[in-house]
């Protein structure tokens, strides 16, 4: 059976991994922007990462026929360092028009701290901005109920929001407000 | 088709009673070991896991929240509305 990974960072994996889930029926993959384990340290390191989101995944995955497709954002992370976060962000549209780019993504909060919640709005003028689809990341754990609250209160404050181009990951209760939910990485 | 109640006991016994033992032998490491520079009482953690295995035993009402719920709400931060004064943020309702 063909499937589709709606939420896979291959970028922390090797050319085995797509390998196996080629194998295994995968025909397409979304990876979103992520955190890479550390903090990057400057708007070029982001730069790089997208190219490698929008450039060399694409072409490892093909070597295995599998599509890739991926969002651009700063993670909700690395969102707490505003000024880096500002570069990013005005750094993303130079890939907005790659053919494997979806959208703006995974936004979201980790802590559910002020600067985090200044970048999530920021992000989401862009996406607005450029006509982009939204992908949110909700926090983990204890933070999880308080941080998506929050997210939902900033998606459902703006009437340029269209709902059905907002999906929301790592839900643990599937009710939507009407946006798309996904329940990829509980915890 | 909804399933009954034995059918989704049948379904889960296995993987809830595996939980179950996981969650046993956890408190007894937690009894056997030995005191650390506070006492574990005073770790809000304990306290909440606690908390989190008699809700288990509760039968909340039909009109009430489910035990998942109240699980979640256990081991989350609490929200508050006026969250984006706390932050001097703009964010429309």
């Amino acid at each position: 059976m063909d499937y589709i990974d709606p939420h896979i960072h291959m970028v922390s994996r090797t050319t085995d991994d797509y390998e196996t889930i080629a194998r295994m029926g995968c025909v397409a993959l979304s990876e979103p922007a992520f955190w890479a384990g550390f903090d990057r340290g400057s708007v070029d390191s982001f730069r790089d990462y997208f190219r490698q989101l929008t450039v060399t995944e694409p072409a490892r995955a093909a070597q295995y026929g599998i599509q890739h497709f991926t969002w651009l954002c700063i993670n909700a992370k690395e969102a707490e360092n505003v000024s880096l976060s500002r570069e990013v962000i005005a750094m993303i549209p130079e890939f907005l028009d790659k053919p494997n780019v979806l959208g703006i993504g995974e936004i979201g909060l980790n802590k559910n701290t002020k600067n985090e919640a200044t970048i999530f709005l920021e992000h989401m003028e862009l996406a607005i901005k450029f006509n982009q689809q939204i992908l949110i990341h909700t926090p983990h754990l204890d933070d999880k109920y308080q941080g998506t609250r929050m997210i939902l209160d900033m998606l459902n404050g703006d009437s340029r929001i269209d709902r059905s181009r907002v999906l929301v990951d790592h839900v643990e209760d599937t009710r939507s407000n009407a946006y798309w939910t996904m329940a990829t990485g509980r915890a | 088709m909804s399933q009954t109640k034995s059918q989704v006991l049948q379904e889960t016994y296995l993987t809830v009673r595996a939980k179950l033992l996981e969650i046993a032998a956890t408190l007894d490491r937690i009894d056997r070991a030995a005191d650390g520079e506070s006492k574990i009482e005073d770790d809000l953690r304990y306290t909440r896991l606690r908390q989190g295995i008699h809700l288990l035993l509760s039968e909340p009402a039909p009109d009430e929240s489910t035990r998942a719920e109240l699980m979640q709400l256990l081991f989350s931060r609490s929200y508050e509305e006026d969250w984006p004064s706390q932050f001097a943020l703009t964010v429309k309702r």
